[in-house]
């Protein structure tokens, strides 16, 4: 027992256990602080009573809970750590013990204009969980007009010692709980946003598109479609917002219903794009951008007009291991809204394939932060080029086998647009 | 001259310099690298802003984004951003989203401070 406890009466002492076991039970910290508001009044025999917590990022204690003042009213009294008696205390981790409020300047009186409640003397002292000062509890006028004294000192230390414990349990298991339902809430966002790519592979007639994605954490910032505008032509699109996590995939889900607006609405190619990056550029914080190949394929001219807008080059590759490459031929999109954004032109002829990638594959990182890199990628590309459904075996394997185990650092994601019979019986071979 | 742990800020008359100290610029970093940003935009007030990647060898997309968010920001108010950048790596994660089609990119610090000075 420590030497304050030692020092109470048999009357404290039952009145401070009784005090600590109405804030021991299971509640949420809100609940405990209007709890302890209660005995400190009942402890103390004070008047009224208030507790302000730490807003560390801010350097101010924020009222939290106080005898007969309104929720707004709470909320509006914020004190500069270091400034008035609770700001003295919460710096000096000290308790005061003012008899007469009138005599001591460190008194802010504002609280009273608000309430209209009176303070006469007033008891303060700092509230601390195991490692640290987060908050005052104050405790204000003794009843019968007397002031507070030495036992009433050793009553709130102790209780106001208790208290920070409790608290600290209190907001460890709020914040374990937070934590599951977040978790929760991330496994069903995850789910939605598989649902907004394609479910199955695309075949028409001798062309096959397929994609792979794979997030970082449960939802990305990556993204892939294909449309199919008409028997000849099908746009595909892959890509890629500025940042991880919930943002990123908030964006990249409304480029999908952009887009899927502007397909409906039987929109060009060029106007799609030029409408989707002023859409961007209005609707996304300033710190946000996104990389993206839109590629419209003409099945029945065997070409490919392409819209890259800062991403990563595409590649076309023809059996025999031949590789194209469709490099960034415009700025990324959602920065500059009046750009105006023009398609280049190549060859997609048969037995050939399309393929694109965002930078989570070639940016795979070793635990030395060695990158899986353009060599790698292509060495898989090559490899694979007479049999391309291999590549979504091989190259998740390959990055699999090059990071170890190391966490993957970005979201990974391709797809592949195989033209001709021999890719597509080679398909079947391996279904 | 103000060292913020991984930046540091300097200042040259008109023009603020933010030199990025680690070698991995990518999303740890990038909240930080924003506030030092908003920082010299709302406290300082500055419209000239070289940022020195010289000792990066890795940026990050949200990284990036951080730069975008302050060539958006000094933009409305005819600032002007530029980059020094070293590493190949670097560059190149600059050049395929054309980034120098929204601001210069130098390979040197005296070069930026000559193009900042001439605007």
């Amino acid at each position: 027992m420590n030497e304050g406890i030692k020092k109470l009466s048999r009357k404290s002492l039952e009145a401070l256990i009784q005090a600590f076991e109405f804030i021991s039970s299971p509640l949420e910290p809100d609940e405990i602080l209007k709890i302890v508001l209660e005995q400190i009044s009942n402890l103390l025999d004070a008047e009224a009573g208030s507790i302000f917590l730490i807003n560390e990022k801010r350097n101010v204690l924020e009222l939290k809970v106080a005898t007969n003042l309104t929720q707004d009213e709470i909320e509006k009294i914020k004190i500069p750590i270091g400034k008035g008696l609770a700001g003295f205390v919460a710096e000096k981790d000290q308790l005061v013990n003012i008899h007469d409020v009138t005599k001591d300047e460190r008194f802010y009186s504002n609280i009273d204009h608000i309430t209209g409640f009176t303070t006469k003397s007033i008891l303060t002292v700092p509230l601390k969980t195991s490692d640290k000062i987060v908050g005052v509890i104050q405790a204000l006028n003794k009843k019968n007009g007397k002031h507070f004294d030495d036992e009433d000192e050793i009553l709130i230390t102790e209780f106001s010692r208790l208290v920070g414990l409790t608290l600290e349990k209190a907001w460890f298991l709020s914040q374990l709980i937070e934590k599951q339902t977040f978790e929760v809430d991330l496994t069903i966002a995850s789910k939605i946003q598989e649902s907004l790519l394609p479910k199955n592979e695309l075949r028409i007639d001798d062309v096959l598109i397929k994609g792979f994605y794979k997030p970082a954490r449960y939802i990305s910032g990556d993204y892939f479609d294909f449309f199919v505008l008409n028997n000849d032509q099908i746009l595909i699109v892959l890509g890629d917002a500025a940042g991880k996590g919930a943002q990123a995939s908030l964006i990249m889900a409304s480029v999908k219903a952009y887009l899927s607006a502007a397909i409906e609405s039987k929109l060009d190619f060029i106007t799609i794009s030029n409408n989707l990056n002023k859409f961007l550029a209005v609707n996304t914080p300033l710190d946000k951008f996104i990389t993206i190949f839109l590629g419209l394929i003409n099945l029945k001219e065997n070409k490919i007009s392409y819209i890259n807008c800062g991403h990563e080059p595409g590649l076309i590759v023809s059996e025999n291991g031949e590789v194209e490459f469709l490099h960034s031929n415009n700025i990324i999109m959602g920065v500059l809204e009046n750009f105006e954004y023009l398609p280049s032109e190549v060859s997609f002829s048969k037995n050939s394939f399309l393929f694109i990638y965002t930078d989570g594959v070639t940016e795979a990182n070793d635990k030395f932060d060695n990158r899986f890199g353009n060599e790698n990628l292509m060495k898989v590309i090559i490899e694979n080029s007479k049999t391309p459904l291999k590549i979504f075996q091989k190259l998740p394997e390959a990055i699999q086998k090059f990071v170890g185990e190391k966490d993957q650092f970005d979201d990974i994601t391709f797809i592949a647009v195989l033209r001709g019979e021999n890719f597509l019986s080679n398909a079947h071979i391996e279904e | 001259m103000l060292e913020q742990n991984q930046f540091l800020v300097e200042k040259q008359d008109d023009i603020c310099k933010i030199q990025v100290l680690p070698h991995i610029a990518s999303a740890p970093l990038t909240l930080k690298f924003k506030d030092t940003i908003d920082e010299v935009l709302e406290k300082h007030k500055f419209k000239k802003i070289i940022f020195d990647l010289s000792k990066v060898e890795f940026v990050d997309s949200s990284f990036i984004g951080a730069i975008v968010y302050a060539y958006k920001n000094l933009d409305k108010l005819n600032g002007k951003i530029c980059c020094v950048i070293k590493s190949a790596t670097v560059n190149d994660r600059f050049l395929i989203p054309q980034l120098d089609k929204l601001f210069k990119i130098f390979p040197n610090m005296e070069d930026a401070i000559q193009y900042m000075k001439s605007i």
